[in-house]
């Protein structure tokens, strides 16, 4: 297991530096002095030399990569070219929201998804598992954007039941927070439920085929427990997978459902710093979403090989 | 169990003979396909409308006769405008999947027939680092650099469409390299390119077409998602995403301004995906050679 784990994490290492490098060299390539960007058009050209070593600007670029990659360590994402503040603080007052509405999506999906794939697969070719392919037909299909868009139009402006945007901490009052998480977090959910539907089902109709679910059923047992002590065990295994390939996508709905419903979560500052050109923001939020997103596979590989020592030992 | 799939599979080759393999909904779903493209091809002929005219006086007119799909903030015509958002989804599908499957499928036979190569790690190395980012936020990060605008966005999106092309080619290739008839035409004199172009490249194909036309549904979403966050199309030109951001703003008074270019993106991906499952099922039953 543990050779299992150096091995893997030997391959998403260079990996994550060469995002690094793709980061760094990207946001280099933008036309415009950072310097001069952050100072205004007001700025004298001793100001703007000054910043610019103050910014080490002036050192050769391995040595403002090397440095920049250290200070990513330390924890420093530097400055906000706009108003000054460490992007550190702007990203951890932001991180809860985001975090809160991926967890709150992800259980709903899952809530929903599990079910519907084991009835579907039980049921296949019959009127529940026909409907439960259109559901996830339809939540493949419809964009998140027009989706949260009808259910503010129906739950805020015709029903007058929740509010149509904004945030409000769980902390404080989790009553009211869940009112205003329902919409983003069910918006989130629809396509990734769809997903999981689908592959929920073909993984279960693939153990349902297997021989030890045969002798199961000739032993007598009875379906809900074929199902719940057989079926479910073996079909976990290809969801973890997929979680880990769905998580690119939950990642990335986060950011187009946070502009809908106004969530101030880091989706939302992403693109507020790529619309006012506050490249320190968006650098740090990438470098930090793709860490997340390794690392998260990292651990999805190794539940994987947790649950199945097979490939562990391979 | 067993006499459920082979009737079903007994069906499903019926219907090929009948009509290309598609199923009943496979059809429906091209029909829509086609309608929405010829629409959009031809969006100058077919919309009734120019879809900049402004006429302020007639603002948020709800849907009549005149106005189909009702009249914008401006007071333009919604229906022209659908027809011209669809026109540029349609545009940047083709313009992404081309572009990503030529510039993907060329990375991946590099990278599968010469697989041993230095150029093989190095490419499969890139790839490794664009599949590292979520999409979305990788197309943001090029259009960061890059600029706004329709040009920059699609190749945001022709970016993040190479790997799945080059890593789907290079497997192919991979698998069919190691097939006797590829050592037989090596054993006859056979020249690399020859290899390559004439046995390799047909048998890429089938997976291709069932590629593209997924990759074709993920690039109008894609497209429409950026265009909706502000980082795509840039207004006045129409576009289905940017016309979901403002109808937004409008959704009490106008409800149909959002409504409807959300329909047409329904459809258009709805069908496209149908679509996609049918070639999938159609090559999986070996049907394509």
């Amino acid at each position: 297991m543990m050779q299992y784990l150096a091995k893997r994490l030997l391959q998403y290492l260079p990996v994550l530096a060469l995002v690094s490098i793709f980061v760094f060299v990207l946001i280099r390539l933008i036309p415009g002095d950072p310097a001069t960007v952050m100072l205004g058009p007001t700025a004298t050209e001793e100001q703007v030399r000054l910043l610019r070593i103050d910014m080490g600007l002036e050192q050769p670029i391995w040595t403002q990569y090397l440095l920049w990659v250290q200070r990513l360590f330390s924890g420093d994402f530097g400055t906000s070219f706009l108003n000054r503040f460490p992007v550190a603080d702007l990203i951890a007052l932001r991180l809860p929201a985001t975090v809160e509405l991926a967890v709150v999506a992800l259980a709903l999906a899952l809530i929903v998804a599990i079910p519907l794939g084991i009835i579907a697969a039980l049921r296949q070719g019959r009127m529940a598992d026909h409907l439960i392919v259109v559901f996830s037909s339809l939540g493949m299909g419809i964009p998140d954007f027009w989706f949260g868009m009808l259910l503010v139009l129906l739950f805020s402006l015709r029903l007058n039941l929740l509010p149509p945007s904004g945030y409000y901490s769980i902390v404080e009052n989790p009553l009211v927070a869940a009112k205003f998480i329902v919409m983003p977090a069910l918006t989130l959910a629809l396509y990734i439920s769809a997903v999981f539907t689908r592959f929920v089902k073909s993984s279960v109709l693939e153990v349902l085929h297997q021989d030890y679910v045969r002798t199961a059923r000739s032993k007598g047992l009875p379906q809900w427990q074929i199902v719940s002590r057989h079926v479910l065990r073996n079909a976990t295994i290809p969801l973890i997978t997929v979680f880990g390939i769905q998580l690119g996508g939950l990642l990335g709905g986060v950011v187009i459902i946070e502009s809908i419903f106004d969530w101030p979560g880091l989706g939302r500052l992403l693109v507020q710093s790529i619309l006012k050109r506050d490249y320190s923001i968006v650098q740090a939020i990438i470098i930090l979403t793709v860490v997340v997103y390794l690392s998260i596979n990292l651990l999805v590989d190794m539940l994987y090989a947790w649950i199945d020592p097979r490939i562990g030992r391979e | 169990m067993v006499a459920d799939t082979s009737t079903y599979e007994f069906s499903e080759m019926r219907s090929v003979n009948r009509f290309w393999g598609l199923s009943g909904i496979g059809r429906i779903a091209l029909a829509i396909l086609v309608v929405l493209v010829v629409a959009a091809v031809f969006a100058p002929i077919v919309s009734p409308y120019d879809p900049f005219q402004m006429e302020t006086m007639n603002s948020f007119e709800g849907p009549t006769l005149a106005h189909l799909f009702g009249t914008d903030e401006y007071g333009r015509d919604i229906f022209s405008r659908v027809i011209y958002g669809t026109r540029i989804s349609v545009f940047t599908a083709a313009l992404v999947v081309s572009a990503a499957c030529a510039l993907g499928g060329a990375l991946g036979l590099v990278a599968g027939y010469y697989s041993n190569s230095v150029a093989a790690t190095i490419i499969m190395r890139l790839i490794d680092t664009i599949l590292a980012f979520p999409a979305i936020l990788l197309a943001m990060a090029l259009i960061a650099v890059l600029g706004r605008g329709a040009i920059n966005s699609a190749i945001a999106v022709i970016v993040v469409s190479i790997p799945t092309f080059a890593r789907l080619i290079r497997a192919t290739v991979l698998q069919q390299k190691a097939m006797d008839y590829v050592e037989a035409s090596r054993a006859a004199g056979a020249s690399d390119i020859w290899i390559i172009a004439r046995a390799l490249l047909p048998n890429t194909l089938p997976p291709i077409l069932v590629q593209s036309a997924v990759n074709a549904t993920w690039a109008i979403q894609l497209e429409a998602g950026l265009s909706f966050l502000g980082l795509g199309v840039t207004p006045p030109t129409p576009s289905l995403g940017q016309m979901l951001d403002t109808g937004r703003d409008y959704l009490y008074r106008a409800p149909w301004y959002g409504l409807f270019p959300g329909i047409a993106l329904v459809l258009l991906v709805l069908s496209l995906n149908i679509l996609a499952d049918s070639l999938q099922k159609r090559i999986s039953h070996g049907l394509i050679q």
